[in-house]
């Protein structure tokens, strides 16, 4: 691990070098912040005379830029000054769908060095009333879409931010808003640094907080995200490409999805993560999860101190067999410690806008879970000094799965759905739930239930070795031998 | 056998012309003098191309634009009271070939801007923006205002402006290069800083009910221009050019 | 004359005092002012009952009330504390679109009713009309689309329609997709010292007096995309009587006060004191009685035009007056002084006025009845008017011989404007099918030379001039008369 922290300060250091030259007030290029006039060309003849020049800062004073599509190239800096916000256009048809990436969105950066949008301005992607504008466009006959779900594909509607193939990007103090879908995506960008920004985004349907799709050399620290979707997310839609040397540090996440994710679209790979202090809080789905199931890998991870409050589900980690063609997912070295967690009885994100959606049911509270596939096992998981507090009250009358061969056996495999912890409907754990792996490791680890629930803490099947140490408790009443091992082998329980 | 042919043309003819009609507002164009529409503008003349050719209309009201592009077969009506407005601010400008273009048209067939309505290129605001961005040095000394195109069509023919009234425009008015078949018709031009009619390379031109109330030239012919008729073309002292 | 506005005036006194029964605050029955709450069934329902109690005032306070159409009662009395904003809904679906004249306020024959207060009511009419004609586009609602705009259902703001005892008082109005506010047949109506600021969407008139009796318009502000005060007439068995307008200020990219279009019954005794119009695209002052309507016994005393496109413009037509003749009569005009702008006047305002009625050179004040249909007895006292001028007879030509005046079509059946005949042969007035027409102390001052003479009468019975001075003309023969009779 200390290769890779040497690594990060190389890399820190090499972006900072790169923010230099020249800065330009945006009313220099009759760029006009008064909320209506549209700015997308002068924006553009600005980045292009920066760029020409050697690069440069284009510094927004306060005010309200309305724009459209634009492209930010080599060495130019975006400087929103505090007060500056940069507004999504509500037509529709002010956006470019990039023929490189096949998406839309307000900045786009391809194949760009050097870059970066900064400053403690705001991005407001107003994507509420383009989605419902381009809604319209569809209805009217002159936009075409299948309107899956009664909404444009996510593609068809415009993101904040999509850099791809960039070297050399940073974000930094800067506050996000409502896009109309995801918020910012860097795809394949090699030295990507987050830093202090603030995500509030829970506009529409899709709203990802960041998504960091085969990337390397990423640092993500001190930043707040309160989206709809999921928070921080990483993904490879690559089969060749792989998220690598990934330092996500001292962030906040809330979210009506998963608050850090690894997929859903995993077909090349994740590994050589560090997550340090990462708080979640009102979260509908996983503090933390990860899937690998299009044929990608996942490994040497290392979460290192989480506090979850008030979070439907603490860990997932998943294998499944979805869009892999061929190729063998599959998971391991995967370290998470110094956890603290809290899952509630109801529902997380009650009250938020674009709630989470309530489907799966019945089911009783569901336990975190490692679950592989038979072929494919989640292999050497550590789990140290982690306390889960749950409601318990698991009730067999509303929802009941057994400890008997044929129920755990009984329990689908589902390779191809979309992974998600209530996938599986009742588990038969309300602790821990482990199927399909290998050298799980539990390590000073406290399970507590507030009320009593018919199901044990932790239940293993077609676990091959761990090495377990962990209490489970009602309240404050110890449970004695709250676990139940099937078709295992070299499981040590102290 | 002639009639059969004939008949076969004709048909041929009357499906262009049959074309379908497409109000400005279906795109989400504003009539309120301050959106810009040029999204929308360019998403209609997409659309209406792909359809195989048609008319957008323009009603009463200020549509506020930056630089578009016709393609073949499209038309746009502007009627009584529709003002296109260009932009007031440079970069908003297509820049096609060396110039900068509120409407133009490049390598295509069949391209009419006819009606009651005015096109409007805010010349002193525009010109106010130039010269504030030649001060700063962000927009080269060179740039010529007259540079700056109203209408711009090169390599297109079959062009027919009708009805319409221009004005305030920084640069020429109606440029034409390599353009063959050109039709300009009871226009009205009100433009003091521009030259109105700027042909190059240009053939089987026809200017006829045009009266210039002001402007620099009222027709610029350069390199070889054939087959130029002018009639009833009226400055604004009553003298025919 | 006199007892009349002395009567006027205890009937608005009477009404001050309705206001003081019970008060209720609107949080009393759950309305939010957060914005984002659609508040439309609480705040009717607050209506309902106040109304079921004998009558009273709802208040409400700083804060933004989201809602549709609410219907106001007898006896409500609505009180928008300073700060407090009605915002209309965007959603067309939250409005009575199904009755004609659908409204953000609505009332029919509910009496002694107001809406008070330094608040205001937003109509939000922008987004509102653009969300409308989104529909229309996606087939929901069937909408022909006059000018590619909804021809129906767009909301106003106010619609109150046989209402006595009406008070609208101190509030700002905003942003409607119609109309801003009409009072439909009503009586006893005091309008005072509101503002209206209301450049949304097309049509939005500041103010429509439709038929209504005993109305006063005192101390208010008006910037609206149509014509700021508007006098109609929708029932050829009713009229507009017993008028004020006075001490207001107005601004439009269409006209600033006038009388029209739609005048089916028509005015009677209307008195236009103390106005001031600006930055107007059309005309100040204009009369318009195209469909049958009787215009008499107006007067207008102490207007000013700064800024603005004409002057006046009188104008009797024949368009949907099935067979009965309209008429303009009694009119006294004085103490006026009206500047006209070269350029084009309400430059820069959203929904500008739209550039139409080319080739013209500048257009006069126009006096302009129907052949056997003179308009009568007006009298121009003290006015002073200032035309730019710089006329070109190549760009627009109209000659003042007989045969070209003969040409000029009559145009009884079209929209009547001040420039609907094109090119004018004067620069000052044109004056045609009229009778009995003073100019009294009238100074008339050109900035840049014209081709065409001040004044030109046609088939005018009976006009005289005293003390009419031209300036900046040079000496030749400014009046015109062509079958017409002057009198000393």
């Amino acid at each position: 691990m200390n290769l890779l922290r040497t690594l990060f300060l190389l890399f820190l250091s090499f972006v900072y070098g790169a923010v230099s030259a020249q800065d330009y007030k945006v009313s220099d290029f009759g760029i006009n912040g008064d909320g209506r006039i549209l700015n997308t060309r002068s924006i553009q003849a600005a980045i292009d005379f920066l760029t020409n020049k050697g690069g440069g800062t284009l510094v927004f004073a306060p005010g309200n830029y309305v724009t459209g599509s634009i492209y930010l190239k080599s060495n130019v800096t975006l400087h929103l000054e505090e007060g500056a916000h940069l507004l999504g256009s509500n037509n529709p048809f002010d956006y470019v769908k990039d023929s490189v990436v096949n998406w839309q969105s307000m900045i786009f950066a391809i194949r760009q060095e050097n870059i970066g949008i900064v400053g403690k301005g705001t991005i407001n992607g107003r994507g509420f009333q383009t989605a419902v504008n381009a809604v319209e466009n569809v209805h009217k006959g002159i936009v075409q879409d299948e309107l899956k779900l009664d909404r444009l594909r996510e593609w068809n509607r415009p993101e904040n931010i999509y850099f791809r193939e960039c070297k050399n990007v940073l974000i930094k103090d800067i506050t996000l808003r409502d896009p109309a879908s995801w918020n910012q995506t860097y795809d394949q960008c090699d030295g990507l640094h987050v830093e202090g920004i603030y995500v509030d985004s829970k506009s529409y349907w899709n709203n990802d907080g960041i998504d960091v799709v085969d990337c390397k050399n990423v640092v993500i620290k001190n930043s707040f995200f309160d989206v709809a979707d999921d928070a921080i997310c990483f993904k490879s839609h690559d089969p060749n490409g792989v998220c690598e040397n990934v330092l996500v540090e001292n962030c906040t996440a809330r979210s009506s999805a998963s608050a850090l994710k690894f997929g859903t679209v995993s077909r090349g790979g994740f590994r050589n993560f560090v997550v340090r202090n990462l708080v979640v809080y009102d979260t509908y789905r996983s503090a933390i999860t990860f899937a690998a199931v299009d044929g990608g890998f996942v490994e040497n991870i290392l979460v290192d101190g989480v506090r979850s409050i008030n979070t439907g589900n603490v860990i997932f980690l998943r294998i499944g067999d979805r869009w892999s063609k061929g190729r063998k997912p599959s998971m391991k070295n995967v370290t998470i410690k110094n956890v603290y967690a809290e899952v509630p009885l109801n529902k997380p994100d009650l009250g938020y806008n674009y709630e989470g959606p309530i489907e799966d049911m019945p089911r009783n509270i569901s336990p975190a879970s490692i679950i592989g596939l038979p072929e494919y096992k989640i292999e050497n998981v550590n789990l140290e000094n982690i306390e889960f507090v749950y409601p318990g009250g698991g009730n067999p009358l509303f929802a009941h799965r057994g400890l008997d061969a044929q129920s755990l056996e009984g329990i689908p495999e589902m390779p191809a759905a979309y992974p998600e912890f209530s996938q599986f409907k009742e588990l038969p754990a309300w602790g821990l739930y482990i199927r399909h792996a290998k050298d799980i490791n539990l390590k000073n680890i406290k399970f507590t239930i507030q009320k009593e629930d018919y199901r044990p803490a932790i239940v293993a099947d077609d676990l091959q070795g761990g090495n377990w140490q962990f209490k489970a408790f009602l309240n404050d009443q110890a449970l004695e031998k709250s676990y139940h091992i099937h078709n295992s082998t070299n499981v040590n329980v102290k | 056998m002639k009639i059969y042919i004939s008949a076969f043309v004709f048909i041929l003819w009357s499906i262009q012309v049959s074309a379908q009609d497409f109000n400005a507002s279906l795109f989400g164009c504003k009539s309120d003098g301050v959106t810009n529409n040029v999204g929308s503008i360019q998403y209609a003349i997409d659309y209406i191309a792909k359809k195989g050719g048609g008319t957008l209309h323009f009603y009463v009201g200020r549509y506020v634009t930056s630089g578009f592009s016709l393609k073949s077969n499209v038309h746009i009506e502007l009627h009584e009271g529709a003002v296109l407005v260009g932009s007031s601010n440079i970069y908003d400008y297509q820049q096609i070939d060396g110039r900068y273009t509120l409407i133009s048209g490049v390598g295509q067939q069949n391209i009419q801007i006819k009606g009651l309505g005015v096109i409007d290129g805010q010349s002193k605001a525009l010109a106010l923006h130039v010269r504030s961005l030649k001060e700063k040095g962000l927009l080269s000394s060179e740039f010529a205002m007259d540079k700056v195109s109203q209408l711009y069509f090169s390599k297109t023919s079959n062009i027919a402006i009708e009805g319409i009234m221009q004005i305030n425009s920084l640069g020429a008015l109606n440029s034409f290069v390599d353009c063959q078949s050109i039709k300009l018709r009871k226009l009205e031009i009100n433009s003091p800083q521009s030259n109105a009619v700027v042909l190059l390379n240009s053939s089987q031109v026809n200017l006829s009910d045009l009266f210039f109330k002001s402007t620099k030239q009222a027709l610029v012919q350069e390199g070889t221009n054939s087959n130029v008729l002018k009639t009833n073309c009226l400055l604004a002292n009553g003298k025919s050019i | 004359m006199k007892i009349r506005f002395a009567l006027l005036t205890f009937l608005s006194f009477i009404l001050v005092n309705f206001v003081s029964a019970k008060e209720y605050n609107a949080s009393l029955f759950g309305i939010k002012s957060n914005g984002t709450t659609l508040n439309t069934t609480s705040i009717q329902k607050a209506i309902d009952f106040i109304h079921e109690q004998g009558g009273g005032t709802l208040r409400f306070f700083v804060g933004r009330y989201l809602t549709g159409t609410i219907i106001l009662k007898e006896n409500v009395h609505i009180k928008l504390e300073e700060g407090a904003i009605l915002v209309g809904s965007t959603n067309i679906y939250d409005y009575n679109i199904e009755t004609p004249n659908c409204a953000l306020v609505y009332a029919n024959k509910a009496n002694n009713i107001s809406i008070r207060g330094k608040g205001v009511i937003d109509g939000q009419g922008r987004d509102l009309a653009y969300n409308l004609l989104g529909q229309i586009h996606s087939g929901i609602i069937k909408d022909p689309l006059d000018y590619d705009r909804p021809r129906n259902r767009r909301p106003k703001a106010i619609y109150f329609r046989e209402c006595e005892n009406v008070a609208i008082h101190s509030i700002t109005i905003k942003n409607a997709a119609d109309w801003v506010q009409v009072y439909d047949q009503c009586v006893n109506t005091v309008v005072d010292s509101i503002t209206v600021d209301s450049k949304a969407f097309w049509n939005n008139d500041g103010i429509d007096i439709v038929d209504c009796k005993n109305f006063k318009l005192l101390n208010s502000f008006i910037d609206a995309a149509d014509d700021a005060i508007c006098l109609k007439s929708h029932d050829a068995a009713k009229r507009c009587e017993n008028i004020e307008i006075r001490n207001c200020v107005g601004r439009s990219s269409a006209n600033g006060i006038k009388f029209g279009t739609v005048s089916a019954g028509g005015y009677k005794n209307v008195r236009i004191i103390n106005n001031k119009i600006y930055d107007t695209f059309r005309s100040v002052f204009t009369i318009a009685t195209p469909d049958g309507g009787i215009v008499e016994d107006i007067v207008v005393d102490s207007l000013q035009g700064i800024n603005v496109g004409n002057p006046f413009y009188l104008r009797i037509g024949a368009r949907w007056n099935k067979g009965r003749e309209g008429a303009i009569r009694n009119i006294l005009i004085q103490n006026v002084k009206v500047e006209v702008s070269k350029d084009k006047p309400d430059v820069g305002y959203d929904y500008e006025g739209p550039v139409e009625d080319y080739p013209r050179n500048m257009s006069p004040s126009g006096i302009v009845g129907l052949k056997n249909v003179p308009i009568a007895d007006v009298t121009f006292r003290n006015i002073e008017l200032v035309y730019p001028g710089d006329a070109n007879p190549h760009y627009a030509y109209r000659g003042a011989t007989k045969a070209a005046l003969d040409s000029i079509p009559e145009m009884e059946s079209s929209y009547p404007e001040f420039s609907q005949f094109k090119e004018l042969p004067a620069w000052g007035f044109f004056v045609r099918h009229a009778k009995n027409i003073k100019f009294e102390n009238v100074t008339l001052t050109l900035k840049e030379s014209d081709y065409r003479p001040a004044f030109v009468f046609d088939d005018v019975q009976g006009f005289s001039l005293s003390g009419v001075k031209y300036l900046g003309t040079k000496t030749k023969k400014e009046v015109v008369a062509n079958n017409s009779k002057r009198e000393k």
